[in-house]
């Protein structure tokens, strides 16, 4: 073994990973080369010097300060009384398996009426059932998820069944909406993105959409 | 039609089981990398509140830690690392640590000597910490001074094994130079 492949072995060496011939080559280098000894030994004073340094003790009640702190899962209602409704079914395919996706233009457009609260319905078709996917909604500004007041992105947990799945959402205009409705859908490295255009006006007491692009892909 | 509604507000008892049990470990990866108790707290409450929106993650997982700590990782490089902190490996803990080195100075049966030499090999190694390429510093801190096994930094950090091993390589010579130029 010469120098240069003494060096490029020190680092095993340090860490305990040099074994059988490698080891006999390296140590018996190790006693000829007064260079390389020297290298070897600052090697050693480096780790015993970083080993050195200390962490102070972890707070006794870091814990229960830490899930105290912790915000919970967003609870979305299921029921809301009195509302209007409208009602926007979007056969999203979630083939989630197959492809991700992203959108940057609204899929569908949805009316809401200012100060009132319309419900909205996603209709989610899944290919296939789905466990602990991650839904993340952002909220247009001018937007709100009734209960929800000034949050502008609510995320949670949910599992998906096989066929059609439906998501209930409680929305208040307080002015002119500006921006899109956006749900992601994420599971694993797979997210399938849902952009839904939101205006004010006079919204209708049912209306079914079907967005053509989607409905190609659903079965 | 299925109703797809979030879980309640209630935690699963099993991932908050799981992150008690590791917690200790996390807390002093969390203090390596950021070199502050403040800090370290803030990351872990990151990745507990991360833990509470996904519970059910825990329940497919062959090693929790090693997941928690991949996840701790990457949370710090997102929202950390950008802010330039200064890991404190040696001495300079914040006064709610017990290491502070003036004790270790006067505990040490070291001569005054010897302590003021060690003292100024280990300001040196501080700076020649903090002038390392951050993944330089992280992957030291993370093995060299936290003792985390390369084969487990392969996952923590989502490198090849022979990413790391020149990196730590490369980390090491030029720590040792600055010892050298140090020591003599």
């Amino acid at each position: 073994m010469n120098c240069e492949q003494f060096l490029d072995n020190l680092d095993d060496w340090l860490d305990g990973d040099l074994q059988n011939g490698r080891l006999a080559d390296f140590l018996e280098h190790l006693g000829g080369c007064k260079e390389c000894r020297r290298e070897a030994t600052l090697g050693h004073d480096l780790l015993r010097e970083l080993r050195a340094s200390e962490v102070p003790p972890m707070p006794e009640d870091l814990a229960a300060r830490l899930l105290r702190n912790a915000k919970p899962a967003r609870y979305l209602p299921v029921q809301f009384a009195a509302a209007a409704c409208l009602m926007l079914a979007v056969l999203g395919g979630l083939y989630f398996g197959v492809y991700t996706s992203s959108v940057d233009r609204p899929q569908q457009w949805v009316t809401l009426e200012l100060a009132e609260t319309s419900e909205v319905t996603l209709a989610l078709s899944s290919a296939e059932a789905i466990s602990g996917a991650t839904l993340t909604l952002d909220l247009p500004d001018g937007v709100e998820l009734d209960g929800y007041p000034d949050q502008r992105q609510l995320r949670w947990v949910a599992s998906l069944e096989k066929g059609n799945n439906k998501l209930r959402l409680p929305l208040v205009a307080s002015q002119a909406p500006r921006g899109d409705l956006v749900l992601k859908i994420q599971h694993g490295s797979k997210m399938r993105t849902l952009r839904i255009g939101v205006r004010a006006g006079e919204s209708s007491q049912s209306t079914h959409v079907v967005d053509p692009d989607l409905s190609k892909k659903a079965t | 039609m299925t109703k797809m509604l979030p879980n309640s507000g209630r935690r699963d008892n099993s991932a908050i089981a799981i992150l008690n049990t590791h917690l200790p470990r996390l807390f002093k990866m969390a203090f390596r990398l950021t070199g502050n108790v403040p800090d370290s707290e803030d990351l872990l409450q990151d990745l507990v509140e991360k833990c509470c929106r996904r519970p059910d993650q825990f329940q497919s997982l062959d090693s929790p830690l090693t997941w928690l700590k991949r996840t701790l990782y990457n949370q710090f490089v997102d929202n950390y690392r950008r802010k330039r902190l200064q890991p404190v490996a040696f001495s300079e803990v914040d006064s709610s640590g017990s290491s502070d080195f003036s004790e270790t100075l006067q505990s040490s049966d070291e001569g005054p000597e010897a302590a003021t030499s060690r003292f100024q090999k280990q300001k040196v190694l501080q700076a020649a910490l903090d002038a390392l390429p951050s993944n330089q510093r992280e992957l030291v801190l993370l093995h060299d001074v936290q003792g985390e096994k390369l084969v487990e930094l392969e996952k923590i950090l989502n490198e090849p094994l022979g990413t790391l091993k020149s990196r730590l390589h490369r980390a090491r010579k030029t720590l040792r130079a600055e010892l050298r130029d140090a020591t003599f």
